[in-house]
């Protein structure tokens, strides 16, 4: 497990390196070896050998194999004690492939913003790690792999008919309710679509002459009517003020929070340390709570309404912004932090001088765009009885309505839209 | 105060002026082995010992990376030092608590070779901020306190003291090199420091502009009696202002003395085998 004395590292640490080196790639093999046997194995060979074995006429060795496992995709699971077995076969290959130092898990431990001096040291270094490398790439690939059967990638499924028929209904019905251009668009969408159905009969009929041929697309198209539109601009405009009430009861929170959340004004003393790990520790946990709990949460305590929403959006946007403004914040020139510590002023009086004039576009470009982005959270606040849009949106929805949710939808997307060009414009009027 | 620059060796300044009290024959600065080991384990300073005569100008010089930073900043704590004394007027800093740093700092000015001015605020700004250290202990470092008129008066005397009085309202980052450190010096002015901490003020400045700074460092230390540390990568500029020397090698003091002192001999132990000394004047 010895990383090689020309691998350059800060001495002191070196012993820790090693450790973790060791513990990482062995970790590594673990989950190689689950993920070879559940997903490889499990979820790909097994089915396709008993693809073989269930077959018209089956073939002979697949058979054996699937009975000597007692395999049926329909009810075998993957147990938990067989992958403790699996899990604990390759931490154990790990263990011998991490004695060697050589793997992966010490590679990755080693990495430090320490150079080399030496031309010959940065050859031997790239050397020594040639089979971390082909390991990391595996690493990679079996992740790829991992992701696809989960995620249950079917590309064959884009191309049935019978979805390609629902969707273009569905959106030609949304397309009606588009304001203004929302009839011209469907008759026009109706055309293309009603073209691509002949075009498919007529190259079906060429190979199968008795095939039934699809159906042309036969739709009405009822836009929304004006009070209608009254109606939902005023819930709009309800989710609109709802986020600005949000944002700006944000901003005052996260901005004296940030300071306490940047790891370069907070390394001096060990209270600022522990105020550092607090509120790191408040954002992580309040950032990986969805607003739409916390909606539901609000809702709970005062009441269905906007103002459990604004709350909701307010709680997950202190969180947010804290994060973006305090890396802001450590990423800003330490020139005239220095400059003004060593003229004895207090850290409150250097964060005002040299930080905060360094921090403040960004500042207003992050809360701009969160605003904008609790403006379209707003509507989905709204699903859950936070106020607003959203709740018009899901009573829609349900119904089917899918004109009035295209409706909806294009209206939401104009303040969106609206919402980026000034953010534009302010970004460009502030540099 | 006007006080003559003493040409007398290192430690006979006392001597000298012996007819001065004592508190000032001390020197004003002394380092007492200094370390310093930085996290990762570079050690950037093994053991420097100097003393710093009061009203002396002291140039540091030595190859980029011999540690010449590095020990400025430890003299005011910006880097916490390792270990070693640091006595600035007979008191020892590297004992100080954060509030009694911070009135130390008030007395020890410093500029930098990146000025680092506030860039987004106008000059005058930059220059009252000097001040900050006297208000830090009011509620909130004194953020809300609004600028005393008589410290704005001051603040435009210093200007004009560095000749730019006319640039106050201008925001620092549309000023030349040359006059951003001009404000910076301002800046330490409004500290009115026994101590000025130069880090390698004039690396990034022409050769013209680089003599008028520090032509206004040499006022400060003859005219307003302001000892100057100074670190330096030119040996003319070295001979010209300074009447003491110290030179640092890999974090170790090589060298100390009187500029004339420097042989090409101490130029090669000092630089490198390789070094050839170039010219600015």
């Amino acid at each position: 497990m010895r990383i090689p004395s020309f691998v350059p590292l800060v001495e002191n640490e070196r012993r820790t390196r090693e450790l973790s080196g060791f513990v990482i790639e062995i970790l590594v093999w673990g989950y190689l070896a689950l993920v070879l046997s559940r997903i490889v194995w499990w979820d790909i060979a097994l089915p396709f050998i008993e693809g073989f074995a269930i077959d018209e006429q089956p073939k002979q060795w697949a058979v054996k194999i699937i009975e000597s496992l007692a395999y049926d995709s329909r009810y075998s699971e993957f147990s938990w004690s067989a992958a403790g077995t699996v899990f604990a076969v390759g931490s154990l290959l790990g263990s011998v492939i991490g004695l060697s130092g050589r793997g992966f898990g010490p590679w990755v431990a080693s990495i430090s913003k320490l150079q080399v001096n030496n031309p010959e040291d940065s050859i031997r270094i790239r050397e020594h790690w040639s089979y971390a490398r082909i390991e990391g790439l595996l690493l990679l690939l079996m992740t790829i792999l991992t992701g696809w059967v989960l995620t249950r990638v079917q590309l064959s499924k884009m191309t049935e008919l019978v979805g390609l028929q629902s969707f273009g209904r569905l959106v030609l019905q949304l397309a009606c309710g588009l304001p203004v251009i929302g009839k011209p668009l469907f008759f026009a969408l109706e055309g293309v679509f009603n073209l691509l159905v002949m075009l498919n009969n007529s190259v079906t009929h060429l190979f199968d002459a008795k095939a039934e041929p699809l159906p042309a697309f036969v739709l009405e198209c009822v836009p929304s009517d004006a009070s209608y539109y009254g109606n939902a601009v005023s819930k709009l405009l309800e989710s609109v003020y709802l986020a600005f009430m949000a944002t700006f009861f944000a901003v005052p929170v996260a901005f004296v929070l940030a300071f306490f959340g940047a790891r370069n004004l907070t390394r001096h003393s060990f209270t600022t340390r522990l105020a550092y790990s607090a509120v790191r520790l408040y954002i992580n946990i309040t950032r990986s709570i969805e607003p739409i709990i916390w909606a539901i949460l609000f809702s709970v305590w005062i009441g269905i309404g906007p103002f459990a929403g604004a709350l909701a959006l307010m709680v997950h946007s202190v969180s947010s912004l804290v994060k973006q403004y305090s890396e802001a914040i450590e990423g800003v020139d330490d020139g005239p932090i220095e400059a003004l510590e060593a003229t004895g002023a207090s850290h409150v009086a250097v964060a005002w001088y040299a930080v905060v004039p360094q921090v403040i576009l960004p500042y207003m470009a992050f809360t701009i765009y969160r605003w904008d982005i609790n403006v379209r959270m707003a509507t989905i606040i709204g699903l859950v009885g936070g106020g607003g849009i959203g709740g018009l949106l899901i009573q829609e929805q349900g119904l089917a309505h899918w004109t009035q949710v295209g409706t909806l939808a294009a209206l939401i997307f104009v303040v969106v839209w609206t919402m980026d060009f000034l953010s534009a414009k302010v970004r460009e009027a502030i540099q | 105060m006007f006080r003559p620059r003493s040409h007398a060796p290192w430690k006979s300044s006392s001597v000298e002026s012996s007819s001065q009290s004592s508190a000032l024959n001390d020197p004003i600065l002394s380092l007492r082995g200094v370390e310093k080991v930085y996290p990762n384990g570079t050690r950037a300073l093994k053991g420097v010992s100097f003393d710093v005569p009061r009203g002396s100008f002291v140039a540091v010089i030595g190859l980029s990376g011999s540690g010449k930073s590095t020990m400025l900043r430890c003299i005011n704590r910006i880097h916490e030092p390792t270990a070693g004394e640091i006595l600035f007027n007979a008191q020892d800093i590297t004992k100080l608590s954060s509030r009694e740093l911070r009135q130390t700092r008030q007395q020890i000015g410093m500029v930098f070779q990146h000025f680092n001015l506030i860039k987004r605020r106008d000059v005058l700004t930059n220059v009252l901020s000097g001040k900050l250290g006297h208000i830090a202990e009011l509620p909130f470092g004194g953020i809300f306190k609004r600028w005393p008129k008589e410290w704005v008066e001051e603040a435009h005397e210093a200007l004009k003291l560095v000749g730019i009085p006319d640039k106050s309202l201008v925001r620092a980052d549309g000023l030349s090199g040359g006059q951003q450190q001009r404000v910076a010096i301002a800046r330490t002015l409004m500290q009115k420091p026994k101590l000025l901490l130069a880090d390698e003020p004039v690396a990034s400045l022409d050769p013209s502009t680089s003599n008028s700074v520090m032509q206004y460092l040499k006022i400060l230390n003859e005219k307003h009696g302001v000892t100057v540390i100074c670190n330096l990568h030119f040996l003319s500029l070295v001979r010209e202002y300074a009447t003491h020397v110290v030179a640092l090698r890999g974090g170790e003091k090589v060298f100390e003395g009187k500029p004339l002192d420097i042989t090409p001999q101490w130029f090669k132990d000092i630089y490198g085998e390789q070094a050839k000394e170039v010219e600015i004047h």
